[in-house]
């Protein structure tokens, strides 16, 4: 078992993500998921409001504005989120191909002394 | 109504083999056609009793002298459904095949109503509308609304069905019906042909009334030829795209599946957001989370699996304990100290993921088919799939999840409180298909597209955000599926009090709306829902 009863944010003892990394994978998936929000919600406005001219403006700005906020700041965390999932993408090879390769060998085992 | 001047090249052949029909029903079927509101359009009978039923070719014949539209064909010999539908299309003119049988009614808006589908999509290949069967008394009963496009359907049960037009061209390219498929010849070109079309499209009206009667085939007592035909259709489609499996047939009326092996053993992180509340289940108190995954670690037959249990700051320590002790050296806790956010923990979850795929599960689940996790595993490792959801049951066996639907402006459940062993409208509960969500309680998904996609909305801590991840896996171009074969137990609510906060719900609506009125795979009404 791994024990992270501590504080997530304080890293995984098992040699894993830290804290910064944590949070930093943590914003970008919330920055992923607010820009795609803000392009739905612009999609939205312009098929409710296509009657109201003044009252789509006022919305699509704002809602305009968010959205260019949340690239601005999804475009600088890139950077850190691309070293995270690195990180991750060592640890998925390790974990899936060790049981394989483990199974395998018990696999051979069995088959030489059955 | 004025017969228009025949063109060389109409834009429908209406095909249809003529083998000992009732007069009537015969009769019937050429007055549909001809009353149609669009003219552009040839009839082809081909007589496949090589003339033998005198009034049948006599009823044809005066058809033939009294529309210059309608074509006659007479066949030397007897030879059968697919020998005589490929006579009519090797003879047909029109861009596109329409196929009717010849004792079933088209609507009199039907060819209209595809030419102007033809207008607005032109580069549909294969057409299909909605049906209705027509009982003894000529009224229509049992309408099929069917769903768009839904190949992973399509491979569980001839769901196209009438009335389907094929681009001529297409239907030449693939060597029209095939020889040996007789009964399922139909089902055996769809496959084929959708396989190669460039787009499938589904008209959402009735259009084709199917006359049900003794003679008809579904009223056979012995269709065992006809589900293997169908079978070796499934299988020979199998092949051709690449897709390994083998076909079962899983119920009487002609209802397969495809069982797919796993490849690879990809290791699967499981996420379970808990509080470590305890409930009772079946008389007895239980901490919902450990036997969770008790039941996981004890009925599951996949085991390349990790858990990682993200808990509230209240979950008791002996709770905690248990999960190691049980959970060994896959089980990895994540605190979590923030208000309650459903979402933010699975993301928290998910950042610690060390596995392939994602399986988002509540901690009130039990798990009941041994292999679940290779039936949604395999699934889900299938081209172009986003997610994977699974049969859930209440403690009392009825249904508590049969996929998401979304429609009316809100999401709700399919089959929610359905008794145990409904087959659903159209065998909707009993086939792998296409569904436009599941839900959050236990779905698979790849990491990759669970990060690619900004993982669950943090706006949405309680209700709806599962309904939200699925309609980004799907605005991103990825299908997500349903399967009856992989089934457990949701203890739903039992846990947290359930509650819709309307702020919520507004979310949901003000990013979404056009997405949630109307269903492209689920389009029952009340009546169906009933069953």
């Amino acid at each position: 078992m791994t024990d992270l009863t501590s504080d997530a944010t304080a890293g995984r003892p098992d040699g894993g993500l830290t804290a910064a990394q944590v949070a930093a994978a943590e914003r970008q998936l919330m920055l992923v998921d607010r820009i795609q929000v803000l392009q739905n919600e612009l999609a939205e406005w312009r098929v409710r409001d296509q009657m109201s001219h003044q009252r789509l403006a006022r919305e699509l700005n704002a809602v305009q504005d968010r959205l260019n906020h949340a690239q601005a700041e999804n475009a600088a965390l890139r950077a850190a989120v691309n070293e995270v999932h690195s990180s991750m993408s060592w640890r998925i090879g390790r974990t899936v191909l060790l049981p394989v390769r483990a199974a395998k060998w018990a696999r051979r085992r069995r088959g030489r002394t059955a | 109504m004025i017969a228009p001047p025949v063109t060389s090249a109409p834009l429908f052949s209406i095909v249809v083999p003529v083998y000992k029909p009732r007069r009537a029903y015969l009769t019937a079927m050429i007055d549909s056609v001809r009353n149609q509101d669009f003219p552009d359009w040839e009839l082809i009978c081909v007589d496949d009793a090589a003339g033998e039923d005198a009034v049948v070719t006599g009823i044809l014949s005066a058809a033939a002298a009294a529309d210059s539209r309608v074509r006659l064909v007479t066949r030397t010999v007897n030879g059968g459904i697919v020998a005589a539908t490929n006579d009519g299309i090797g003879i047909a003119r029109g861009q596109f095949i329409a196929l009717v049988d010849h004792d079933d009614v088209l609507a009199p808006t039907a060819l209209s109503r595809v030419a102007d589908t033809i207008a607005a999509v032109p580069d549909a290949d294969v057409l299909y509308t909605d049906e209705a069967h027509l009982g003894e008394d000529n009224h229509p009963v049992s309408p099929f609304h069917k769903p768009d496009f839904s190949p992973e359907r399509l491979r569980s049960h001839m769901y196209i069905g009438h009335l389907g037009v094929y681009r001529r061209s297409l239907i030449e390219t693939i060597g029209g019906f095939r020889e040996g498929y007789d009964g399922s010849q139909d089902y055996d070109l769809a496959l084929r042909a959708t396989e190669q079309a460039r787009r499938v499209v589904h008209i959402p009206q009735a259009l084709y009334y199917w006359r049900i009667h003794e003679e008809s085939v579904s009223h056979r007592s012995d269709n065992s030829a006809v589900f293997d035909a169908a079978k070796r259709a499934i299988a020979d489609h199998l092949d051709r795209i690449g897709m390994v499996g083998t076909v079962e047939q899983t119920h009487p009326v002609g209802v397969y599946r495809v069982r797919r092996p796993v490849q690879d053993e990809p290791l699967v992180s499981i996420v379970i957001p808990t509080r470590g509340g305890s409930a009772e289940v079946r008389g007895r108190q239980r901490v919902m989370v450990t036997e969770a995954v008790r039941s996981v670690i004890a009925n599951s037959t996949y085991t390349n699996i990790e858990f990682i249990v993200v808990f509230d700051d209240p979950t008791p320590a002996s709770v905690l304990a248990d999960l190691a002790e049980i959970g060994g050296d896959r089980m990895h806790l994540v605190r979590w100290s923030a208000p309650f956010n459903f979402s933010a923990k699975i993301n928290r979850g998910a950042v610690h993921a060390k596995g392939e795929y994602l399986l988002m599960l509540n901690d009130d689940v039990e798990v009941i088919s041994p292999d679940w996790l290779e039936t949604m595993l395999s699934l889900a490792q299938q081209e172009g799939v986003g997610m994977v959801g699974p049969m859930l049951y209440f403690e009392d066996g009825t249904i508590q999840h049969g996929g998401h639907v979304y429609t009316g402006g809100g999401p709700g459940h399919i089959a929610f409180g359905w008794n145990p062993g409904s087959t659903g409208p159209f065998a909707g509960l009993i086939i792998d298909r296409e569904v436009s969500g599941v839900t959050g309680a236990c779905a698979l998904m790849p990491t990759a597209l669970f990060n690619e996609i900004g993982g669950m909305s943090t706006t949405l801590p309680v209700n709806f955000n599962d309904v939200d991840l699925c309609l980004k896996v799907t605005t991103a171009g990825h299908r997500i599926l349903w399967t009856p074969h992989a089934e457990l137990f949701h203890f739903e609510s039992k846990t947290r009090v359930a509650g819709v906060v309307q702020e919520e719900l507004d979310s949901l609506l003000l990013r979404w709306g056009s997405k949630l009125e109307a269903d492209p795979y689920w389009r029952f009404g009340a009546d169906e829902h009933r069953q």
